[in-house]
């Protein structure tokens, strides 16, 4: 994890396949836990514990439903890449993702400790799953090649996956527990799309100012 | 269809999937536990790598390395018969780990060359692209070196591919071998020299994958791989 270089080295001559996938997938669910945890402290301990099990588990989701996506994209754009290895890659750059979201949380939590308020927070968690598949991205792009058609793959790619982890993400929100809300739901009602939830807190942030 | 629907499929789907792959390694009961609640999870994941490591990507179909499967025949046809000793499991897992590592290799250096542009073509094209425009010497410089490199990353994967083919052709005639010896009872003249050249083919691969723990062999005085010295004194002649 350490060594982007070596990651994808080992990610392409087929070495150590098993140890990569294992530690994948700790770091994904440990980092996104922590960071679901401090999206949660806003909100009492039960928040704080149904975001540590979500988070996570919207990140696992969208890994599930998109991986294909990249070996299927690859193939079209005539780069070879097989499924082994687009699994491992995009596993390697959630975690990547994972690590970045997993620094950025002391950030967000001193902000949420200094009254961070509940629509600035959404923004500024969105802001931190920005960067985080940025970082995502660079290993995608380092693994593909250095090229236009790996550009165009990784672009592509994004495209699936933005959408598609918005929306899981969206599925099984709150995150952050709305300071009106007396009581704490695991799950809220599903009302519009991730997009528009957006478009709301921007609009709310505005207004509040 | 509601989203209770879609897990209840993915959970079956999830079994399913467990069942088989445990089926496949050959594990019993609920050992590993961990990792049978993991490949029930993430069953996709566990798809991709475990038959996803043998597709083609070009064309999409599965397919066994040519080398691999002569070696599992070969195996096949001693396993459980008196002439199992020719080719035991450990001497088996071994070159088929040598394989998997040189077909690893192999891809590796292709792909390489296919994402940095490490062509031959392209570095010959880059070097008249700077003499016909007139560059500065050290530029043609350069880019003749950089050809020269791109000349040896070919001839080291060419040099890998044909050890590999020659590699195969021997475990092609080791199997038609131990098949032979399997229904006559009793082992062919010239099997021992096909399993000597089999782990010679194995030690000139070894020497290409790692060339300083090679030297670093030589040095010492071992001239071969660990465990091939005893499968090759053993084998042939010895066991028949």
């Amino acid at each position: 994890m350490r060594s982007p270089r070596a990651l994808v080295s080992a990610i392409h001559s087929k070495r150590e396949h098993t140890a990569l996938y294992h530690s994948s997938l700790l770091v994904i669910t440990l980092g996104t836990a922590c960071f679901g945890a401090v999206l949660g402290t806003s909100h009492g301990i039960r928040q704080l514990l149904y975001s540590a099990v979500k988070l996570p588990v919207a990140f696992l989701i969208t890994l599930l439903l998109v991986t294909p996506a990249l070996s299927a994209i690859a193939s079209a754009l005539r780069r070879p890449l097989g499924a082994a290895q687009a699994t491992l890659l995009v596993l390697a750059a959630a975690a990547r993702a994972s690590l970045v979201l997993l620094a950025l949380a002391p950030v967000v939590w001193l902000a949420m400790s200094h009254g961070l308020e509940y629509h600035r927070g959404i923004l500024s968690a969105a802001l931190c799953y920005a960067l985080a598949g940025l970082a995502a991205l660079q290993l995608v792009l380092r693994g593909l090649g250095q090229d236009w058609r790996a550009r165009f793959i990784a672009l592509f790619f994004a495209a699936t996956l933005v959408p598609a982890g918005a929306q899981s993400a969206w599925m099984l929100r709150p995150y952050v527990g709305r300071p009106s809300q007396p009581t704490v739901p695991f799950l809220r009602k599903i009302d519009g799309s991730f997009v528009d939830s957006i478009y709301r807190s921007a609009g709310s942030s505005v207004l509040y100012e | 269809m509601h989203l209770f629907d879609l897990a209840v499929i993915y959970a079956t789907l999830g079994i399913i999937t467990t069942v088989y792959i445990r089926w496949r390694q050959r594990v019993r009961g609920l050992k590993r536990l961990g990792e049978l609640i993991t490949t029930a999870v993430f069953w996709p994941f566990v798809i991709a790598l475990t038959l996803g490591a043998q597709s083609v990507p070009a064309s999409g179909a599965m397919q066994t390395d040519p080398a691999e499967q002569a070696l599992n025949e070969a195996f096949a046809a001693v396993k459980d018969s008196p002439l199992e000793n020719l080719l035991t499991e450990s001497a088996v897992s071994r070159l088929r780990h040598e394989i998997q590592r040189s077909r690893s290799r192999l891809d590796e250096l292709a792909h390489v060359v296919q994402s940095q542009g490490l062509t031959v073509e392209r570095a010959k094209e880059h070097l008249m692209d700077l003499e016909r425009k007139g560059a500065s010497e050290r530029s043609i410089g350069s880019a003749r070196l950089q050809l020269d490199n791109a000349l040896r990353l070919a001839e080291m994967r060419r040099r890998d591919a044909q050890t590999l083919d020659e590699l195969t052709e021997l475990l092609c005639v080791l199997r038609s071998q131990l098949v032979l010896a399997r229904y006559a009872g009793a082992a062919p003249a010239g099997i021992a020299d096909v399993v000597t050249e089999v782990w010679a083919r194995v030690e000139v691969l070894g020497i290409s994958l790692e060339p300083s723990e090679s030297a670093a062999r030589t040095a010492n005085g071992h001239s071969h791989p660990e465990g091939s010295e005893k499968s090759l004194g053993e084998r042939p002649s010895d066991s028949v």
